[in-house]
């Protein structure tokens, strides 16, 4: 009993302390995806090349940026998702 | 390199036959997507390296291929991890791709690197390049490429070091190596290429040729020209005055704007070569330019 109070408090405590490189890692995360992807927005994007080479590894940047758009609640962006637009 | 029509083929044509003739092991490559090295050096090329006389090899870089092939082979890649995705349909994605501006220059790049790798084998290469707009991107492609694979290098190390701190206080402990990531390992993979290529590109025994006529046009285009290729660090041996007028060439030089281009560039060797008109597409006549090349390049240390 007094194991698991511990062990529940510890989680809190790590909780905590990582929350705020969590916080950093989503934001860098998505920059990184935003800077290969920003060309279907209108950011400055690297040479094409260089996005074609990575783009067989950015799986998870992607899926990211999905879960962000599901998040978001955007009509817009789920219509154009299920149209294949 | 030099504007459309100044007689860049013709003259790689005959440089790269010349040098052959000087006993050098030489590859014609022509990277212009207008292909017509074939026709003046008199022999159907395509884009596999091809036997056109004893020393000289000669191919034309096919830029709508190589895309098509670059394009096929990431779909290929691309299609099982993203095919679930419903933000992202990387079937319409990389086909749009193929016409996107850009492609072109990177298709050309990996060109350049695939010559790059068959420096070995030739004593020189003589590259016939696309009209200057399209080469100058070309040759500030590799650097501009690096300022980004940097960039991006720098913000994945971030996102990599918080994602292994996460992980060691979450308590998975497994030690995340930089390498271990496949996108990093990309990056820095790319990187070796793109400084291959700029070394083969600003390497030594590179050198480049401007063609250019007398004409205004030409003559602007060649001082545009020189000043942006020193700008991006690259050094121009020498500029070709191709069909340079036999009468009265001082009048035309000075309405030309050229005398003086050639007095505010006086490190650059101004090279005049003969207009030969019809006798030009003959072997005499490539012979006889080739030679005037020769003499007025030393070709004996050119590459």
């Amino acid at each position: 009993m007094i194991r698991d109070f511990f062990k529940f408090f510890k989680t809190i405590a790590q909780r905590q302390a990582t929350d705020y490189v969590r916080t950093e890692l989503q934001a860098l995360e998505e920059t990184f995806a935003f800077l290969l992807l920003g060309g279907f927005f209108g950011l400055p994007a690297p040479s094409t090349g260089l996005v074609v080479r990575l783009l067989p590894h950015l799986g998870q940047e992607l899926e990211l940026l999905e879960r962000r758009v599901a998040e978001s609640d955007d009509l817009f962006a789920k219509i154009s998702g299920i149209l294949k637009i | 390199m030099g504007k459309g029509g100044t007689g860049k083929t013709t003259i790689s044509a005959v440089l790269a036959r010349a040098l052959s003739s000087a006993g050098h092991d030489t590859l014609a490559v022509s990277l212009d997507p207008a292909h017509n090295l074939g026709d003046v050096l008199g022999y159907a090329l395509d884009d596999k390296p091809k036997k056109v006389s004893d020393k000289l090899f000669a191919f034309e870089v096919d830029l709508d291929t190589q895309v098509r092939r670059f394009i096929d082979m990431k779909l290929d890649q691309t299609r099982p991890l993203y095919g679930h995705l419903q933000i992202f349909n990387a079937d319409k994605f990389l086909k749009a791709l193929e016409q996107s501006p850009g492609m072109e220059e990177f298709a050309l790049l990996e060109a350049i690197k695939e010559i790059g790798n068959l420096d070995q084998m030739h004593g020189a290469i003589v590259l016939d390049t696309p009209p200057t707009g399209m080469t100058l991107r070309l040759l500030t492609l590799p650097d501009l490429t690096l300022l980004w694979i940097d960039e991006l290098m720098g913000l994945r190390k971030k996102i990599l070091e918080r994602r292994a701190y996460l992980q060691h206080i979450e308590g998975s402990g497994k030690k995340i190596d930089n390498q271990d990531d496949p996108v990093m390992a990309e990056l820095q993979r790319y990187r070796c290429e793109i400084k291959d290529i700029k070394s083969f590109l600003h390497g030594e025994g590179a050198s480049i040729l401007l063609v250019l006529q007398v004409d205004k046009l030409s003559v602007k285009e060649t001082e545009r020209t020189i000043k942006k290729l020193s700008t991006y660090g690259y050094g121009v041996r020498a500029c070709l005055i191709n069909k340079a007028p036999k009468e009265d060439p001082f009048k035309a030089y000075a309405s030309s704007g050229l005398d003086d281009l050639m007095k505010a560039h006086g490190e650059i060797s101004w090279i005049e070569l003969p207009d030969l008109g019809e006798k030009v597409s003959t072997p005499q006549g490539l012979n006889l330019l080739g030679k005037e090349l020769i003499n007025f390049l030393h070709i004996g240390d050119l590459k």
